[in-house]
């Protein structure tokens, strides 16, 4: 009987194998995030392209930020993660972003918690 | 204006059908609609350079959505890496932070499309497909703004498939890899 064996690499993200390290390192980016910003929820997954990624929810306070500069201070924040956490350089991971204001999360059913 | 702008405008009009009410139906298709202007916009810029009109329309159907994403979510890499420690001088840190604008605003879209499209289980709000249309529509300022830079171009070149990528996957274990059909040439009878 022969035995076949697959011994092609298998590729696991490193945020996908160290979870904790990773949660942690959002977490401490969190705090340091303005004051609006209520909420920063990672999830680890996969993307449509089957890659591995980190989807955050972000929760802003109602009102918060005025609607002509959202959009800006949206980017900011997303830029101020990617810059400071690395998730495709350091961690292997493509990130999504998505933000909602507190009280559409809540009609959604969403608790806002930090990381 | 052309297509693209039309299916922006479009994509804005839907997502304010229902604007205090989550509709799921318009909310869904606004987001796709939105990621498809870009996504045209794009090709009609990649294939503009072509002077047949025949021959623009058959190369604009070559460009795939996961080359298209796969090329942005590197040119994002490549400029977060372009700008830390140091971003670089001006002009290229407005051509490189537009470009950047472009390709995130791409890859998030296309996902976004995706999970409209095909999630169901997940609720959008007016709001946040507001934001999500404003985005494209800034991703569509700053590429009116580079689009005739060099790196714009470059980008464009990134999108299209690679001959990497349209290589069949190997066999199966224990499979024997199969026969390519045989291509017809002109010599044979």
């Amino acid at each position: 009987m022969s035995l076949m064996r697959d011994n092609g690499l298998v590729y696991v993200a490193r945020g996908f194998a160290q979870q904790q390290p990773f949660l942690t390192a959002i977490a401490r980016i969190a705090t340091g995030l303005p004051p609006q910003v209520l909420s920063v929820n990672p999830t680890l997954g996969n993307d449509w392209n089957g890659e591995p990624a980190v989807y955050f929810q972000i929760i802003l306070s109602d009102n918060s930020v005025p609607r002509s500069e959202l959009l800006a201070f949206t980017k900011q924040i997303s830029q101020s993660i990617v810059q400071q956490l690395r998730p495709l350089e350091d961690w292997g991971l493509l990130p999504y972003f998505d933000f909602l204001t507190q009280s559409d999360a809540a009609r959604m059913g969403h608790q806002p918690t930090l990381a | 204006m052309g297509y693209p702008h039309d299916l922006l405008a479009f994509a804005r009009q839907i997502s304010e059908l229902h604007p205090t009410v989550a509709h799921q139906p318009s909310l869904r298709r606004a987001i796709s609609t939105a990621y498809y202007a870009l996504f045209h916009l794009l090709i009609a810029d990649a294939v503009a350079y072509c002077g047949d009109p025949q021959l623009a329309n058959a190369l604009s159907r070559i460009f795939e959505h996961g080359g298209m994403k796969s090329a942005s979510d590197t040119k994002v890499s490549e400029i977060n890496g372009l700008f830390d420690p140091k971003p670089p001088g001006e002009p290229e840190r407005t051509v490189m932070y537009h470009l950047h604008n472009v390709a995130e605003t791409f890859g998030q879209a296309q996902n976004n499309r995706l999970d409209a499209d095909y999630n169901l289980a997940r609720e959008w709000q007016p709001n946040q497909v507001s934001l999500l249309v404003e985005g494209i529509e800034s991703a569509f300022k700053s590429w009116g703004i580079i689009r005739n830079e060099q790196a714009a171009k470059d980008y464009l070149l990134s999108m299209l498939p690679t001959r990497e990528r349209k290589q069949p996957q190997s066999p199966k274990p224990g499979k024997a890899p199969k026969k390519p059909k045989p291509r017809p040439s002109l010599g044979t009878p």
